[in-house]
């Protein structure tokens, strides 16, 4: 079915039969939903005043609320800014500084910043903050056409069998959870449910929810398969039709006991970027193995460049970062991962990646020196068997500062996500034999220490 | 009766930690989130053979409360 931005608002009142929200019981009809959205759209029209070129911060994640306010925003021509509620009040106040919003949403209410437009954002539907928050806001821009073709694009890999029943427990303020495993089954799925995170509690009863919701989908990353596997039952019914695991490499015996758990039910390694809306290719998983070597690529070009690196090429890729000149290759969006022969080997940026949140190290960098503790710094990746990878730095202490002062700096300034998890104080940086400092260089000095 | 030194070696090696005694609370340790947590109690599930109620272990707040819970509650895995 052909999406156009009129039939969007078709769509999801004949397709969706209800949304609801695990963590609170709420549950909406289409009727309420549409009724809902309709009376959020007049009200930031006519209240708020804001039409194409307006951009609005939206905290309020993983909940009804959200969605409403997100289309209604979304059918104005408005564009979205989802970001963390939980995140430092110093970086929300960053991308809105950045990004000049004319509107916060978050859950105590509205409040109006700006009031121009901006002439860049009209026919933009959404920009998607990376981990650019922790220093210079770097936001990819996504257009409304885009984000069309990228869930027609879904719909022709995923069956509607498949998403009938749709789960998402991921961040709705990351493309994965947000476009892949919400708007998508939004617009195509019977009944959509919405939980705030994979928690302890909610994994204790997660087999028991899906068998009564007759769940038919979710997407996850890693680290919720140690919630699941550690504190869920066994799965009691067969309404599992497809479940994907995203954002980091799955280590061989996790594989083992994930296919255990999952019984017969199929099971996706997805690989996506926020670049490209999330998901453009995937391998299906039959057996335990590390071989990350993706076979199916969805309405996507790619090729590799001299140095390995995976290019790709798409119709629904962004449109660029917000205020930077070059986004791309001839095109081609430079993943930064290295591949052999489709399997993927390794990363050619100074990327952490913590429980699938990409984070730049020299991003982190910056905002440890802004502590004006520090002489010098370099985050590395550390391995970690519930997150994929932990932060690790090396510090060089100013006299008279000490680590805990460092420490105290983290905690009062810092995301939980941007804690460094290993502080290792040092004399100098360590570089290597051409004197720059490299990631891997940095792990095996880590690894000679403990 | 759990031991004592072992809980706290577990803590420690979990979290690269030198804390002395079991008076660690939660609110200390700004690397115990959520996904710590999950790690810890299915790390101390393993080592020391038994099962929690997930109702109980969501809100711990210190080290000590998992001993006791540890020695009131104990359901030995099958």
């Amino acid at each position: 079915m052909k999406l156009t931005n009129l039939n969007l608002a078709e769509i999801l009142a004949s397709s969706l039969s209800s949304i609801s929200e695990i963590d609170t019981g709420i549950a909406l009809s289409p009727e309420q939903f549409k009724f809902a959205i309709i009376k959020k759209m007049e009200s930031h029209s006519l209240v708020n005043h804001l039409n194409p070129g307006h951009c609005v911060v939206l905290l309020k994640n993983n909940s009804i609320e959200f969605f409403i306010d997100f289309l209604a925003l979304y059918f104005l021509g408005v564009t979205v800014i989802p970001l963390d509620e939980s995140q430092h009040a110093d970086d929300i106040e960053r991308v809105v500084l950045f990004s000049r919003a004319n509107l916060i949403i978050d859950s105590t209410g509205t409040h109006k910043r700006y009031t121009e437009s901006q002439s860049e954002l009209v026919g933009m539907a959404i920009v998607l903050f990376t981990s650019g928050t922790t220093g210079t806001p770097k936001g990819v821009l996504i257009s409304k056409k885009a984000l069309v073709l990228k869930l027609e694009t879904l719909q022709q890999q995923i069956s509607s069998a498949e998403i009938k029943n749709s789960l998402c427990f991921l961040p709705t303020f990351f493309g994965h959870g947000l476009i892949c495993n919400s708007l998508f089954p939004l617009f195509y799925a019977e009944n959509f449910y919405i939980a705030q995170k994979m928690t302890i509690e909610f994994a204790g009863n997660f087999s028991h929810f899906i068998s009564d919701k007759n769940i038919t989908f979710f997407s996850s990353v890693p680290g919720h398969w140690e919630f699941i596997l550690g504190f869920s039952d066994e799965i009691k019914n067969d309404s599992l039709k497809r479940v994907h695991c995203a954002s980091a490499p799955l280590k061989k015996e996790k594989i083992k006991h994930i296919l255990s758990w999952l019984k017969l039910v199929s099971f996706y390694d997805v690989y996506g970027a926020t670049e490209m809306l999330g998901w453009f290719a995937c391998r299906k998983i039959e057996s335990p193995t590390e071989d990350s070597v993706f076979d199916q690529f969805w309405n996507c070009e790619h090729k590799f460049s001299n140095e390995r690196e995976l290019l790709i090429k798409s119709p629904y890729m962004f449109s660029g970062y917000w205020r930077e000149k070059v986004s791309t290759l001839d095109g081609f969006f430079e993943t930064g991962d290295l591949f052999e022969a489709h399997k993927l080997v390794g990363r050619s940026k100074n990327i952490i990646n913590k429980n699938g949140i990409k984070i730049n190290t020299d991003e982190l960098n910056s905002a440890y020196l802004r502590s004006n503790i520090l002489v010098d710094v370099a985050t590395f990746p550390i391995d970690d068997a519930y997150k994929g990878e932990d932060i690790g730095v090396f510090i060089v202490l100013k006299k008279d500062k000490t680590i805990e002062a460092f420490r105290k700096y983290c905690n009062d300034h810092l995301s939980i996500l941007h804690y460094p998890s290993r502080i290792i104080p040092t004399e100098s940086i360590p570089k290597n034999s051409r004197n720059k400092t490299s990631l891997a260089l940095l792990k095996k000095i880590f690894m000679d220490i403990v | 009766m759990i031991n004592t030194n072992e809980l706290l070696e577990l803590f420690n090696e979990i979290f690269k930690t030198n804390f002395p005694s079991l008076d660690i609370e939660r609110n200390q340790v700004p690397e115990w989130d959520s996904m710590k947590h999950a790690e810890l109690i299915i790390k101390i599930q393993k080592k020391f053979n038994f099962k929690f109620k997930v109702k109980d272990i969501t809100y711990i707040k210190n080290l000590k409360e998992i001993k006791m819970l540890m020695e009131k509650s104990i359901t030995p895995l099958s």
